[in-house]
């Protein structure tokens, strides 16, 4: 990993793994979602987890499974507005870096 | 580690919690450990590294996030316990090349016609110096020693006086005055010889080390 992710760039990238079930999905599996895209531990996730059921981005219910209870998180309204606040931030940074990259004329 | 070990070891690592916020971290943790399956869970126990890991990540994000603030750019949150600093290699000054031989060939001339030269005055002024300086070591450790045996010699007049004093009364109190005399004459004299030492010597020494190395340096510089 070459550049490191900041914890808001954390933050929109569970949101939107969390956003694209429409049931919600639970921890481990965010976990190996996120894993697919970027390089973080197992660890990582679950403070920010944490943070955005605190800040009620993300709220909880707990759902048997397999004789067992298993967490499952889903995004709230607050979320989406969130991600998507994220996802105008992240064009117009990534498109500045990228301008740059590329030589654009300013 | 077994999972038992792990779980009960991270529950303790999380005392200083809230019994919620403790709950809600182990339930998260087991309910992951399960998800990931029987198989799995010695591979994840072994990815989560360990206990104090798994607490320090969970601690710092708990607390760490609020130092942080406005740090989504480029360098983004960072973990320092666990990312080892990549510092800048540093960057090596190049010595410029041209002159040095001739350089280093002056110097050697000149440092061999300076010492034939100057080798026998510098040696003989450096052996008088150092020898002063011996001699007035030695001086002032007799004269402390002195200072000491004068004050000894004051105290034994004074026993004397004390034995004397039921024969004669006189004898006893010029014993006794002149035991104390001699103790605060000697005790007096080592206490200045000693704040003497102290003060003056390691400065001169320092001195003396200083004079050394400009000597030597001046050699060298010489160009």
């Amino acid at each position: 990993m070459v550049f490191n992710t900041g914890s808001a760039l954390l933050d929109a990238i569970v949101l939107v793994v969390v956003s694209k079930s429409e049931e919600g999905t639970y921890g481990y599996k965010i976990t190996q979602d996120v894993r697919n895209t970027l390089d973080v531990s197992e660890s990582t996730l679950y403070p920010v987890l944490r943070r955005l059921q605190k800040e009620e981005c993300l709220e909880v219910y707990d759902k048997q499974f397999d004789g067992r209870n298993r967490r499952y998180y889903q995004v709230t309204l607050k979320g989406l507005a969130q991600l998507n606040f994220y996802k105008a931030e992240w064009k117009k940074y990534s498109c500045k870096i990228s301008d740059l990259f590329e030589g654009g004329d300013a | 580690m077994t999972r038992e070990e792990f779980m009960k070891q991270l529950e303790s690592l999380l005392f200083d919690l809230s019994e919620d916020e403790r709950n809600e971290a182990l339930q998260y943790y087991n309910n992951y450990l399960d998800d990931a399956g029987k198989e799995n869970e010695s591979d994840i126990l072994q990815k989560l590294e360990s206990p104090q890991k798994v607490s320090q990540t969970i601690h710092s994000g708990l607390y760490g996030d609020m130092d942080i603030k406005g740090e989504y750019g480029e360098t983004g949150y960072h973990d320092t316990s666990v990312e080892e600093k990549k510092l800048p290699a540093k960057s090596k000054a190049k010595k410029t090349w041209s002159n040095t031989p001739l350089k280093y060939i002056l110097i050697v001339v000149l440092l061999i016609v300076g010492l034939i030269n100057f080798f026998p005055i510098i040696a003989t002024i450096f052996g008088f110096i150092l020898s002063a300086m011996i001699a007035i070591f030695v001086l002032l450790v007799t004269f402390l020693g002195g200072g000491f045996i004068v004050a000894g010699i004051g105290v034994l007049l004074f026993v004397c006086a004390c034995f004397v004093l039921p024969g004669s009364f006189p004898a006893f109190l010029g014993l006794l005055g002149s035991g104390l005399l001699l103790i605060a004459i000697g005790l007096s004299v080592s206490i200045l010889l000693w704040w003497v030492a102290l003060k003056l010597l390691p400065p001169a020494f320092r001195w003396f080390v200083n004079l050394t190395r400009k000597l030597f340096h001046r050699e060298e510089t010489h160009i």
